[in-house]
């Protein structure tokens, strides 16, 4: 069993040999293999949860809530309010489809022209 | 050829991977080689190249094609395959829809994992999904897995689990491992490739370990 736990191998020690691998790729000819359906591959990742995708997500008039939808250029911003005025703010969401970052970037831009004028 | 390094989970050394194999095959200056950065992050052609630049390295030894878009990677990866002798993809450690893409125009698939059952679980949903895939594409893609990330002295108890489990359920894997050392964190670090590195005992010994994987991988591509 010695060596089975313990690699004691002087590999560490050799050399770096660094052969001129992959000649045989030169000679090998490019497979003119034709295009996958793009939608059935598609579908095959979603099948297996691979379903993110990379897209920028369309504006949507149904209210916005929850998570930004991926790829929204957002970053994760943890933030302590009262109750109530978080109770006011989901309302606006859910009616308005207005989430914190609408509300919070209306409110940066009226402070900036407040203070402009 | 085409070979994407891909996997659901981050961290298990997929841009890593790319970037060392590239580089080892580079060296032979018959080949023509690209990576494709499908990662949104561009990991390689942002963050490394943009880091080889501020230094002044010079150009790289392989090509890098930015593409992290769904909707333009079949196109890209056609392009690079037909530029290019040899193409690693670089994708992005989630569960995407580029990777289904990337996968079925592969030649070969490259999953990386550390010796964990998460990474275990990433690496399973990853083979199906790269199977299904090549379904989809009425061919079958061949995968390999890389057990990445390995300690250089000693094989850890979830380590040897870990190829028993492989093994036993016939689960093709590279033989080399990928192991733990710190020239390849400084390769992303410094923006260089193994052999720019400053000479030491150890980018010897991650030099010999990539080799050795190049090795491995050509013989498995020149075979097909």
């Amino acid at each position: 069993m010695a060596g089975t736990f313990l690699n004691l191998s002087d590999d560490d020690q050799e050399e770096p040999q660094v052969p001129k691998i992959g000649a045989g790729l030169k000679r090998k000819k490019k497979s003119s293999r034709p295009r996958a359906d793009a939608e059935a591959v598609a579908a095959a990742g979603r099948a297996n949860g691979f379903n993110r995708s990379t897209d920028t997500a369309q504006p949507s008039s149904a209210p916005r809530r929850g998570r930004p939808p991926l790829n929204e250029d957002m970053t994760y911003w943890r933030i302590y309010v009262s109750s109530d005025l978080r109770n006011q703010l989901n309302e606006l969401r859910d009616k308005e489809g207005r989430r914190l970052n609408d509300v919070l970037a209306d409110m940066l831009v009226a402070y900036q022209n407040g203070k402009v004028t | 050829m085409i070979v994407s390094v891909l996997s659901p989970k981050g961290g298990c050394g997929k841009s890593t991977a790319t970037l060392t194999l590239a580089s080892v095959f580079a060296k032979n200056e018959d080949l023509s080689i690209a990576i494709v950065d499908a990662d949104p992050r561009q990991s390689i052609a942002r963050v490394w190249l943009g880091k080889r630049n501020e230094e002044n390295l010079g150009d790289a030894p392989f090509k890098v094609i930015s593409d992290p878009s769904d909707s333009t990677i079949l196109d890209t990866l056609e392009s690079a395959g037909d530029d290019h002798d040899l193409v690693f993809v670089d994708l992005e450690g989630v569960a995407g829809l580029m990777a289904s893409y990337a996968a079925s125009a592969s030649d070969l698939c490259i999953v990386p994992m550390r010796p964990s059952a998460l990474d275990g679980d990433a690496a399973g949903a990853a083979l199906k999904m790269i199977r299904d895939a090549g379904r989809a594409a009425r061919r079958t893609v061949p995968a390999r897995i890389l057990v990445t990330q390995t300690d250089a002295a000693i094989v850890t108890t979830s380590h040897k689990e870990l190829l028993a489990e492989l093994d036993g359920a016939g689960v093709e894997r590279l033989q080399t491992e990928l192991m733990r050392r710190a020239p390849f964190e400084r390769v992303m670090a410094e923006g260089r490739t193994l052999f720019e590195l400053q000479d030491s005992q150890s980018v010897k010994s991650a030099i010999s370990n990539t080799a050795r994987l190049g090795k491995e991988l050509a013989e498995i591509l020149e075979a097909q």
